[in-house]
């Protein structure tokens, strides 16, 4: 870890547009549009779909690829072409890249990084060649290469919790923290808000490529609908099975999509509650329920409510759309 | 990892993932459309087929070929299929020319596989096969060297390694020609070789041409390297 620096900043975007090659052979899917921001040490969160630039995100900081214009450095340096740099940069970046050839224990090995394979649930991959993990192994041996990297500067990680195969959200997370308090800085980028919210003590939202808020500015969280279950059903079913819903309040119904939000009564409930009430009563009903899913903060419900802070809280003089955010010392870890 | 261990690990990540299968299947094809071309040509005109087999094996089904190989080892852009290795602090310039490396040794064992073959073929039994067969055989394996290494070039160029139909096109387009540009495409000494007229008269001897394809390709290695950041 590099230390003596008066400069807290760790990673640093100064009008940086750049691109990922996240979509169909390559092909770019999202961008950066001149984003401006500086992360001193701590962990920090990125939330948006690959659309609004979060993969883009972590390729140009993990050094993968070179920004379209502006400068992105990590402590001074240029990940893209400083590769004394990158290896200090653990990255979980959208496609899997790990070097072919050779088997996963003799890589962490080779990297020097004292990963638990067993403990991680990644017992039976640790001896298989690499070429021959699936996807989600990949991904996972990835993510514990980085979690356990001897000495990790910036950790760069696209979704950590999506397509981990056998390893534990929770471990993740306390691995994460671990290393924050060791001195490293942990970018995580995610679209889901709500997962990124609960451990991620500065969340920036990233929204078609630009910085829409963030860091110390950020505005209060939507209210947290963890509880609350989106079911989809065939819309002339719909009378019916409210009439059977007990115990539980309909949110809202998009008859356009067959789509119904449910809730506990009150409010605060149990999650498993309300689905089982859901279930009871689509067999009073007879409903086939096509689809469920529990709600959480999604990236338009957080952008809504980014701006809907933003216009209340503007100056007469007019707002300003955000490109830039700075999280500042105070707020660091 | 020292310098020439970069180079060795940049060699080992492209042969581990070349598809074995396919490269077969691409050799094979090749031979069989080289064999094809030795068997008409025979057929047609005799006493001319070696040096017209040469010519048409050398300048379409080798480019071909190595523009399919190179697919292999690079399927998009250089630097990306390096990433699994530079991530972790690898210079990108040294595994790039281990991974060339592996393509020019690919595309010339096919190269002269495929001169091998057809060669004999398109003597069929005149006298003169192997005095010339030795020869051949080094022009060939240079030139599919040369090919691979400026296809490796091209994967350097576009967001997606696009560059190498534009280098290939250019080869076929400016290489066809005579004159000082011409004697920048190895399709232009591979046609010198095979009987045609030289590019340009400083370059009237066969060896000459073979020099020069053979540090085209060496410069072409080194570029496609350079390219790169570290």
């Amino acid at each position: 870890m590099t230390t003596g620096s008066t400069d807290p900043t760790v990673l640093r975007l100064a009008q940086v547009s750049g691109r990922d090659g996240m979509g169909a052979r390559g092909r770019p899917r999202g961008r950066l549009d001149r984003v401006t921001v500086q992360l001193p040490r701590g962990m920090h969160g990125f939330v948006g779909a690959p659309e609004d630039g979060t993969a883009a995100l972590c390729e140009l900081a993990a050094g993968l690829r070179k920004p379209r214009s502006g400068v992105l450095t990590v402590r001074g340096r240029q990940p893209w072409r400083d590769a004394v740099l990158r290896r200090s940069i653990a990255s979980l970046l959208p496609a899997p890249a790990l070097p072919l050839g050779t088997r996963v224990e003799a890589l962490a090995r080779r990297l020097e990084a004292r990963v638990p394979f067993a403990d991680l649930g990644l017992g039976a991959v640790a001896t298989r060649p690499v070429a021959r993990l699936s996807f989600e192994e990949s991904r996972a041996v990835e993510l514990a290469l980085a979690l356990y990297h001897p000495a990790p500067l910036l950790l760069v990680l696209f979704e950590p919790e999506v397509a981990i195969g056998p390893l534990d959200r929770g471990a993740v997370r306390h691995r994460l923290g671990a290393l924050v308090e060791a001195g490293a800085t942990v970018v995580i980028a995610s679209a889901d808000a709500t997962s990124l919210r609960d451990f991620c003590p500065h969340v920036h939202l990233l929204e078609r490529g630009r910085l829409a808020g963030g860091g110390a500015a950020f505005p209060s969280w939507p209210r947290a609908t963890a509880n609350d279950l989106a079911v989809w059903l065939a819309p002339a079913r719909y009378p019916a099975f409210a009439a059977a819903l007990e115990g539980v309040v309909i949110r809202s119904w998009r008859a356009d999509q067959g789509r119904m939000v449910v809730g506990a009564d009150g409010g605060e409930g149990d999650l498993g509650a309300v689905a089982r009430a859901v279930a009871a009563a689509a067999v009073r009903s007879g409903v086939m329920i096509r689809a469920l899913r529990a709600e959480g903060v999604d990236v338009p419900g957080l952008s809504a409510a980014v701006h809907r802070e933003r216009r209340a809280a503007a100056p007469p003089a007019g707002p300003t759309v955000g490109r830039t955010s700075s999280v500042g010392a105070d707020h660091g870890s | 990892m020292g310098r020439s261990g970069e180079i060795r690990r940049g060699a080992e990540v492209a042969w581990a993932g070349v598809g074995r299968r396919r490269v077969v299947a691409i050799v094979l094809i090749g031979m069989a459309a080289a064999l094809a071309i030795a068997m008409a040509e025979h057929a047609s005109a005799p006493l001319s087929a070696p040096r017209r087999t040469l010519a048409a094996v050398w300048g379409a089904i080798l480019p071909l070929t190595g523009l399919a190989l190179v697919g292999t080892i690079v399927p998009r852009r250089l630097e990306e299929r390096l990433w699994g290795l530079a991530r972790f602090g690898a210079s990108r310039r040294r595994l790039a020319w281990g991974a060339v490396a592996v393509a020019m040794l690919l595309t010339a064992l096919a190269s002269v596989s495929f001169t091998a073959a057809a060669l004999p073929v398109a003597y069929g039994g005149q006298p003169g096969l192997l005095p010339d067969l030795g020869a051949t055989l080094v022009v060939a394996m240079v030139g599919g060297a040369s090919y691979a290494a400026l296809l490796c070039l091209g994967t350097t160029i576009g967001s997606r390694g696009g560059g190498r139909y534009v280098v290939l096109g250019a080869d076929w387009w400016l290489g066809a020609g005579t004159g000082t540009l011409a004697t920048l495409w190895p399709r232009r000494h591979l046609t010198t070789l095979a009987g045609g007229p030289p590019p340009v008269a400083d370059l009237s001897e066969p060896v000459a041409s073979a020099v020069v394809l053979a540090g085209l390709g060496l410069a072409a290695a080194w570029f496609a390297g350079r390219r790169l950041p570290p």
